[in-house]
């Protein structure tokens, strides 16, 4: 709406000025004699839209929707959260494709980036075996290492081969103090022994999501050491299978959500469903096998980066992963 | 057919919970909504209803300020679910109301996605059921996390004055909400205006723009004067039906506190 105050000698006049000014199409809002004492004052208005139209109206409009759309198919977005992606997507007042994706991410997941310091809860990292836990307590300790902050990281898993002896390489590297724990009990006690000024992160065993026993035992390690869960998961993973692991882990207690292994990974659309599917907050990336620079802080434009290729029709090149390392930051 | 009834009572129920809150917005900022916002909750409360206020602008939380509260509560907390809602309320004993405020210490309110504001909206409707109504100030603006907060509310009411920019921010406020949630229960209360006849003026060309470009019947919920007693007490950080119940603006919005619950039995 466009909103015009008119004011003129004679009522007659500012109608002719409203004409001129507005066209045929204006309305009068209201009249009324001007308090200054000059004559008579209107306030007409003209309905204008100035909405700018969505991403898929339009002239490009069809060549945004099948650019988007097909790049969800491509990652392998389950059915479900593409419709939502692309309904929000849609929604969206102009912009650019890879923003009006973005915002519709944005609406649909959640994001937060990886600690740079101590944090309120510990954070217990779980999720099945090999997705990277150690690897993932490792680096986000080095994030925090490297801001000059103290860490400590808490080993459950000491009776795998070969095990301590990782994370005792890990830790000394970095600086970090190393405690260990066999059970929920030990598990809390090592929590409390933590000084308030540590970033404390848990390394738990990994467990099969379908385990009953295996995931009653993470939930009490959760409850007992008053941490935050945060699933490790392999991207790449099929979608469907992903998002029941993440809800399984979810049930367990888990509340985030790191993704490995992205640099050997072209399809984004495990990673996505487990999100969504169990409400995790997405807190990061693990996008190389350093552990200095290997996970990356994601937001909805870098997401939405990641899916949609550079140009329209642009297939990705066989050589590169859906994220390489360092892309972007 | 046994499914089905849970679904229509929560259904109804939801009704019920979204008729109390009433999100009071105003496009512009400036014209006096938070002050508004206030004085309405303590007037409800002064007609024996249990009321709570909710500063649903995240990102410049001022009622308390107005209020002279000290902020008890980091309201990121309560976002980020690390605090229960209901023990982040705070009670404004002179007033007899409730008032959910805060500051938030980190600045993260300030970017607080759609999302987030959503599902702040749905623990205050989780709440709602303990207050006969529940007011809730929203920023200025009509950004996502506006939006995603005011559909929680059954009944929006649009604060303007007299200026032309006040006008068309609230126009664009009315048309998105109506165009988003067409069953808000929408109403407008002109602020600051000269006298009660000037205030329907500004009403009146307001409606005509509702009901010739979007084709919608806006009712006027009332007319609040133009006051030195608002300045005044908002400098000395006391409600105004505290300081003094007989001024002009506060029995213009004791009035629209009436209409509100008139309206409700009707």
């Amino acid at each position: 709406m466009r909103l015009k105050t008119f004011i003129a000698d004679s009522l007659p006049q500012a109608m002719e000025q409203v004409r001129e000014r507005l066209g045929d199409e204006a309305i009068i809002l209201s009249t009324e004699d001007d308090p200054e004492g000059n004559g008579v004052r209107i306030t007409a208005a003209l309905n204008e839209e100035l909405e700018e139209p969505g991403i898929f109206d339009g002239d490009d409009g069809l060549d945004a929707f099948n650019r988007l759309s097909e790049a969800l198919e491509y990652h392998r977005v389950p059915v479900g959260l593409s419709d939502r992606l692309m309904t929000a997507a849609g929604n969206m007042d102009g912009g650019t494709p890879t923003m009006a994706l973005a915002s519709a991410l944005d609406l649909e997941l959640r994001f937060m980036p990886p600690p740079q310091g101590p944090t309120e809860r510990p954070l217990l990292l779980l999720g099945p075996p090999g997705a990277g836990k150690t690897a993932t307590a490792a680096k986000l300790a080095a994030q925090v290492r490297v801001r000059g902050k103290k860490a400590t990281l808490i080993t459950l898993d000491t009776g795998k081969a070969g095990g301590l002896a990782q994370v005792t390489a890990f830790t000394e590297a970095l600086g970090a103090e190393l405690r260990e724990a066999r059970d929920a009990e030990s598990l809390k006690r090592a929590v409390s022994a933590c000084p308030d000024n540590h970033f404390v992160v848990i390394d738990a065993i990994g467990a099969s999501p379908f385990d009953g026993d295996a995931m009653r035992e993470t939930a009490d390690w959760l409850e007992l050491s008053g941490a935050e869960g945060v699933l490790v998961l392999q991207g790449g993973g099929d979608p469907l299978e992903s998002a029941e692991f993440a809800i399984a882990y979810a049930e367990a207690g888990a509340q985030r959500l790191i993704a490995t292994k992205l640099d050997a990974t072209r399809r984004l659309g495990g990673v996505l469903s487990a999100a969504h599917a169990a409400d995790l907050t997405l807190m990061g990336l693990g996008t190389a096998p350093t552990i200095g620079g290997g996970l990356r802080p994601v937001n909805p434009v870098q997401l939405s980066k990641l899916i949609l290729p550079e140009e329209a029709g642009d297939e990705p090149e066989l050589t590169s992963p859906a994220v390489a390392n360092g892309a972007g930051t | 057919m046994t499914q089905q009834t849970p679904t229509i009572i929560s259904r109804q129920q939801n009704m019920q919970v979204r008729r109390k809150i009433l999100a009071v917005a105003s496009g512009k900022g400036g014209v006096g909504k938070t002050w508004f916002s206030i004085t309405l909750t303590h007037a409800l409360a002064r007609a024996g209803h249990r009321a709570l206020l909710f500063d649903g602008d995240l990102g410049m939380a001022n009622v308390d300020v107005q209020l002279g509260l000290d902020p008890v509560h980091d309201m990121t907390r309560v976002i980020t679910g690390r605090l229960a809602m209901a023990d982040a309320i705070h009670e404004v004993t002179e007033g007899g109301f409730a008032v959910l405020a805060g500051r938030s210490g980190s600045g993260g309110l300030a970017t607080m996605t759609p999302r987030q504001a959503d599902s702040l909206g749905r623990a205050l409707s989780a709440i709602a059921p303990n207050y006969d109504r529940v007011i809730l100030d929203l920023a200025a603006g009509i950004d996502g996390t506006v939006r995603a907060l005011a559909t929680h509310a059954g009944v929006g009411i649009v604060v303007v004055n007299d200026e032309p920019t006040s006008m068309t921010d609230a126009y664009a406020f009315i048309k998105i909400t109506k165009q988003k949630r067409p069953d808000t229960n929408l109403r407008v209360v002109v602020n600051q205006a000269r006298s009660h006849s000037d205030g329907e003026r500004t009403y009146g060309a307001l409606r005509k723009a509702c009901e010739s470009f979007l084709h919608i019947e806006l009712p006027l919920l009332g007319v609040v004067r133009r006051d030195p007693w608002v300045s005044e007490s908002i400098r000395r950080q006391t409600p105004l039906l505290a300081r003094n119940p007989n001024a002009p603006a506060a029995q213009d919005v004791e009035a629209i506190a009436a209409n509100l619950l008139e309206l409700e039995q009707a």
